[in-house]
């Protein structure tokens, strides 16, 4: 279970005294979380474990920079700093396109949906398709797991921040340094991209 | 968690979908992976102590003399006190003294009072005392004043004349 901010300040102060227990115990929580969000990037998995293991260093030699006042979550914070870690690792090896091959297999975005990349006025809202309800917890995880593959790493990103770890329009924006209204707009084409694909895979499912 | 309005809207199937299935995956990834190696660079950069401030510094030197950063305080505003008393009572009372000695007292009555020359030898005023049958009884007083008895009571006159014309006293007067 994902430890509250009182607790997460309670570990990091005994971090700050050099706690080594604290600091494993604030790894195991927060490590997997970090990796699965970074993952989502498209980086391939090596890079993504080094930003992993930077972020987790830097957190304990500086266990002091988190401020709870800043208003963010803890978990906010440090997705941010890890997102910029791997930023980071990633212009110091050039790499601008960090897909994986696994997902260069898939389409992309703009593929699937032939749009620019901004709201396509879609409500992504409506119910789903038909029969969609009808399946099994794990049957709609597989269908849902190959339409996100078809998205773009930030839109899975921002998809992550924003229902996974359920951040706001604000955090995220500052998060990844973009308007916050970009990320409306994007996370508004996402889901429509989603639905869409959904319904295409769910007719091909029923025929 | 800190939400502002702006919340992305999460009232649908979709939205709760993603959630379960990205938290779903989540869940799967090994807690311990990548752990060994966080640990050891963990034990590479040991936590050193801060360097404490100068007030910290203070502080800790003073508790281990038993005293807090208060009580310290008050006795340092004594010790000013005091100094500023002293250094007063210096300003404000009799000049510095201009006969420098010890000053010594006797049971036996002073016949005679000397007020000595200060730039006068010592030494030689002890011979010429001596010579004379005188013994000091008291002082020298910071006036350079100083009291003796003459052992023949007969020639206090004669010793009092005898003490007037040395160069080492400036006035001889009798006591009695």
């Amino acid at each position: 279970m994902t430890p509250t901010d009182a607790q997460v300040i309670a570990l990091l102060n005994q971090m700050s005294q050099g706690d080594q227990k604290a600091a494993q115990q604030l790894y195991r929580h927060f490590a997997p979380v970090i990796r699965s969000f970074l993952l989502r990037s498209g980086a391939n998995e090596s890079l993504v474990e080094e930003a992993v293991q930077e972020t987790m260093l830097s957190l304990w030699k500086h266990p002091d920079r988190f401020q709870l006042n800043l208003g963010a979550s803890f978990k906010t914070w440090l997705l941010t700093i890890a997102q910029r870690r791997l930023s980071d690792i990633l212009k110091k090896q050039n790499k601008t396109v960090p897909l994986d091959e696994s997902k260069r297999a898939g389409d992309s975005d703009e593929n699937s949906a032939g749009s620019d990349g901004t709201d396509d006025g879609q409500d992504p809202g409506e119910g789903p398709p038909d029969g969609y309800a009808r399946l099994r917890q794990q049957e709609k995880r597989n269908l849902l797991d190959e339409c996100m593959n078809k998205l773009k790493g930030t839109h899975r990103q921002m998809l992550s921040m924003a229902y996974e770890h359920e951040m706001s329009g604000k955090e995220i924006a500052d998060s990844m340094d973009i308007p916050e209204g970009t990320v409306k707009s994007a996370l508004h084409y996402a889901k429509a991209l989603m639905r869409k694909c959904l319904e295409l895979r769910f007719q091909g499912e029923m025929r | 968690m800190s939400q502002e309005n702006h919340t992305p809207k999460r009232n649908g199937w979709l939205e709760d979908d993603i959630a379960d299935l990205m938290r779903h995956e989540t869940a799967q990834f090994d807690p311990d992976q990548g752990l060994d190696r966080f640990m050891a660079a963990v034990a590479a950069h040991p936590k050193s102590q801060p360097i404490p401030s100068l007030w910290q510094r203070i502080n800790n030197r003073l508790s281990m003399i038993g005293l807090t950063p208060a009580l310290a305080s008050l006795v340092i505003v004594f010790q000013f006190a005091v100094l500023v008393v002293m250094s007063t009572s210096e300003q404000t009372g009799q000049p510095a003294t201009e006969f420098r000695g010890y000053s010594a007292t006797s049971e036996a009555v002073p016949d005679l009072k000397l007020r000595v020359n200060p730039d006068a030898d010592f030494a030689g005023l002890a011979s010429l005392l001596n010579a004379n049958g005188c013994r000091i009884v008291a002082g020298p007083s910071q006036q350079g004043e100083i009291w003796i008895s003459v052992e023949d009571k007969r020639r206090i006159g004669e010793v009092k004349a005898i003490l007037l014309q040395s160069k080492l006293i400036d006035d001889v007067s009798v006591k009695r």
